[in-house]
């Protein structure tokens, strides 16, 4: 237990943390102590070798390094937060734009659960609306056969033009993912 | 509490401006990459955890106390990842005598002064050999202690463990030393350890 106490007191005197008056009282102790003195000399040899170790200076390509760890770290974040902020946005264009249809829905659905008149209206309203699209449909069938009557090489011409609009289509897309690579980087 | 310019710099980082980090770099690499690598004891290893401590650092910039010295708290970052680090390394320590090969070995030829910048680094490398016993929270303070001269109020605020903590890390740690330092190692270590005994 001495010898605990003494270590303590050789250690805070290396640290320069004793008060001078408890430096001077193991000052005697040492004297006084073989032992002791030699724990002390040990101890201070550690001390001063440590004192006398050398600071190794960073090597010149690290600030570099560090520098481009965090630009390549921090790419594919930007990249998340860009598309993360484009699906947001995605996401509340399409609630805006279902939210009053779905209201309109849920309020209609209310009405005709309460009364059978209301309930045949809207079934009504959508037969109509079916049969103008079918409508719609019957007379873009017969503006197209008329065409083909008229002109009967025209749905070659059609199926001609397919692959170089597809092509046309290929590359600009290309040009546009180009723009944007060169604008990241 | 850091320096006005330091504090500017920080600022700036945190609205994204990249070079501004970089003059933190700049300001604070040898510290970080002195204290990794005497953590660690290998240079590449340093290196790689120097990267690690200044990327953890940007990423949480925004938790940066200005209260506190940029230093510390880098410092802080920086050792306790090299204690993490050394947790999770399967150790296989080198001998002395081949740290002491290696360290010749990579001796940069654009030195100015071979000679001495040879004994200075074996001086450099014996006490790392040294260093590389002790345990990674030993080795901490002692590291803390020693090259960055910090309290032990300090210590225990980068290493966030109590001062009694840390006084009896760095008594046994000194003792461990101590003990591992035979006349041959401190005849190897030369003068200036010879001169206090």
């Amino acid at each position: 237990m001495a010898n605990e106490h003494r270590s303590r007191l050789i250690q805070e005197a290396l640290d320069k943390a004793l008060p001078e008056d408890m430096l001077q009282q193991l000052r005697e102790q040492l004297d006084r102590d073989p032992q002791g003195s030699q724990e002390y000399n040990r101890l201070k040899q550690v001390d001063e070798m440590l004192r006398s170790a050398p600071m190794e200076r960073a090597p010149a390509r690290l600030a570099l390094g560090i520098m481009a760890k965090l630009a390549q770290t921090l790419k594919p974040q930007q990249v998340s937060s860009v598309s993360g902020l484009a699906l947001a946005l995605a996401l509340a264009l399409v609630v805006l734009v279902a939210l009053p249809v779905l209201a309109a829905a849920i309020s209609l659905f209310l009405a005709a659960a309460g009364s059978a008149a209301a309930l045949n209206a809207i079934i009504q309203q959508i037969a109509n609306l079916m049969a103008l699209v079918v409508a719609m449909l019957d007379a873009l069938v017969k503006g197209a056969q008329s065409v083909l009557t008229d002109y009967p090489q025209a749905p070659l011409l059609l199926v001609s033009v397919v692959p170089i609009i597809a092509y046309w289509l290929l590359r600009t897309m290309r040009d546009t993912q180009d723009d944007a690579d060169e604008k990241g980087s | 509490m850091s320096d006005p310019t330091t504090i500017e710099s920080i600022n700036a980082a945190l609205q994204g401006d990249q070079d501004a980090f970089a003059e933190i770099v700049y300001a604070f690499q040898d510290a970080v990459y002195n204290l990794c690598y005497r953590m660690l004891g290998e240079r590449g290893e340093a290196e790689d955890a120097a990267q690690e401590a200044f990327l953890r650092a940007y990423l949480n910039l925004n938790r940066y106390d200005p209260s506190r010295s940029f230093k510390t708290w880098i410092l802080s970052i920086a050792s306790n990842y090299c204690i993490d680090r050394l947790r999770r390394r399967r150790l296989q320590w080198m001998s002395l005598d081949d740290e002491f090969t290696a360290d010749r070995l990579s001796l940069h030829s654009d030195d100015p002064e071979p000679e001495t910048a040879t004994l200075t680094r074996e001086h450099s490398a014996a006490i790392q050999a040294l260093l590389n016993e002790l345990s990674p929270e030993y080795r901490a303070v002692v590291v803390l202690r020693y090259w960055y001269d910090y309290s032990y109020v300090e210590i225990a605020d980068i290493m966030d463990t109590t001062e009694s903590a840390v006084k009896s890390r760095l008594f046994r740690a000194r003792q461990a030393l101590a003990d591992k330092l035979g006349p041959d190692m401190a005849a190897r270590l030369g003068d200036p350890l010879m001169e206090g005994t």
